[in-house]
């Protein structure tokens, strides 16, 4: 009897951590996601940015050969920029503002570089494919 | 000496008060609510305060902005080095079966001074909580609606002269010029005995860096209506940006447009066709800018200030030259029908607005 009680007791705890694991982590993978694309973004990481980029539909080899494309040159852009201001220091994310339905969500970014007082606030909006996989849409 | 562990204590003493007092009203304690979330001023932090009921009917992009538009707006707000510790709650109205409460208050710092008037809607959401309006819902335009936005202005001892004359309202500056448009037949015909519905409407509709400048307009037609200048039919928004030739100047005009007729001929009016119709009325534009905003007319020469025009019946008008060339050079919007100049007063004195010499 005091071994039910006792392995009931851990079922209960173990369901509570895996509850309130689940809980973060959509917070978190789409917090994570949004600065690591972020990142990618400036740092010159076109395929991050590739694979992590809602495109709506499924693309054809043609048009995703020409989305990679599009994407490389914005993504080199940005990173002249930010190596013109000495690279990145810091991404900071707030949590992620959530759609009630939570197909979507915004998460506001702050970036602060390494020799430039500046700072650059950005939203990135992504989408969920109804699989807890989220993806960023691209502007 | 007061140490600055004490002077918090205080701070907090204060607010713990406030939150007590609240407890008896709902809410001003939901209002409180969401000023104690400025302090830590997450997303979900500051968006538990409002109410979520109603974002159904809006497209997921639009749903998300809202909150990205209100969290941003409260996170401004938190940057700010005044915190606000109580509130004072100069009037509250409630619509849609008391589930929708539209409460005017003004912000109580902790240093002791007070911030703005400011007005919010409020409902109560399904857990039966007041909570902020994230998507207001409409409240229904009533006569005293507009009542209460002329007996808001009259607090602030609202002292209007025209033209060309400066105008004070609370911290605001206008300036105001007449004028007597003939035929901007892009006016819609007005609706009888609405125009007070149309002023609430578009009222509450209105941007809130709009809504000081109309409660203005607002004030200034009531008070010539109620002086006996116009018969007043109908009035509707008009927000502009106007180019002037070479510089795009983007006015930030708030204004009414409204219309009336001659006393008796209304009935005569309404059977005519909009031309003869158009032909008949007074149409008057009423919009105002503040001052320092300047607008560069296209000769380049002098910038003008004169931003408040306005229309009246039977009220002889005449303008200086440079402000009748001013208007004639927006042929497309004013006629220039100008006669002659009256400097018109008006005054709130003794509880009562009247027209003064």
């Amino acid at each position: 009897m005091k071994l039910l009680n006792i392995f009931k007791t851990l079922v209960l705890i173990s369901t509570v951590f895996f509850l309130s694991a689940c809980g973060e982590s959509t917070e978190e993978k789409v917090k994570n996601l949004a600065v690591e694309y972020t990142k990618a973004l400036c740092t010159g990481n076109a395929d991050y940015v590739f694979k992590n980029t809602d495109f709506g539909d499924d693309l054809d080899s043609d048009k995703e050969e020409f989305a990679h494309k599009k994407i490389e040159s914005i993504v080199n852009k940005n990173k002249e920029k930010t190596d013109k201001k000495g690279g990145i220091n810091k991404i900071e994310a707030q949590e992620p503002i959530f759609s009630e339905d939570k197909t979507m969500a915004k998460v506001l970014i702050k970036i602060t570089y390494k020799t430039d007082d500046d700072s650059k606030d950005e939203e990135i909006t992504l989408k969920n494919d109804g699989s807890n996989n989220w993806k960023v849409l691209f502007k | 000496m007061l140490n600055i562990k004490k002077i918090n204590l205080i701070l907090i003493g204060c607010l713990l008060g406030s939150i007590a007092n609240a407890e008896d009203d709902p809410l001003k304690a939901a209002l409180l609510d969401y000023y104690m979330s400025l302090a830590n001023p997450t997303p979900s932090a500051i968006l538990q305060n409002y109410n979520r009921d109603y974002l159904g009917n809006l497209k997921t992009e639009d749903e998300l902005k809202i909150k990205v538009k209100y969290v941003k707006e409260a996170q401004k707000l938190a940057k700010s080095d005044k915190k606000t510790v109580d509130l004072s709650i100069k009037n509250v109205k409630k619509y849609h079966g008391d589930t929708v409460a539209q409460v005017t208050y003004t912000q109580i710092y902790d240093d002791n001074s007070l911030g703005e008037q400011k007005s919010v809607q409020l409902q109560i959401d399904k857990e039966g909580k007041w909570k902020l309006a994230l998507q207001p819902k409409n409240i229904p335009a009533s006569k005293d609606d507009c009542v209460f936005v002329a007996e808001d202005l009259e607090k602030t001892d609202l002292e209007v002269k025209i033209p060309g004359v400066k105008v004070r309202s609370g911290n605001n500056d206008y300036r105001f010029v007449l004028a007597y448009p003939s035929d901007d037949k892009r006016i819609p015909p007005p609706n009888d005995d609405s125009w007070n519905h149309v002023f609430t409407n578009q009222y509450r509709y209105m941007a809130p860096e709009y809504k000081q400048t109309f409660k203005n307009s607002y004030a200034i037609i009531k008070t010539l209506k109620d002086a006996g200048f116009v018969n007043m039919k109908e009035g509707h928004l008009h927000v502009s940006y106007a180019n002037y030739q070479d510089k795009m100047v983007t006015q930030k005009v708030s204004g009414v447009i409204f219309s009336f007729t001659k006393k008796g001929e209304d009935t005569l009016l309404k059977n005519q066709s909009p031309s003869e119709y158009y032909d008949k009325m007074f149409i008057g534009r009423i919009g105002v800018k503040t001052i320092g905003d300047t607008v560069e007319p296209k000769n380049g020469g002098q910038k003008y200030q004169c931003t408040l025009y306005y229309g009246l019946l039977d009220t002889p008008l005449t303008f200086s030259k440079e402000i009748l060339d001013y208007f004639k050079s927006q042929q497309n919007i004013f006629a220039p029908r100008f006669d002659k100049v009256e400097n018109i007063y008006i005054k709130f004195n003794d509880g009562k607005w009247e027209k003064t010499i």
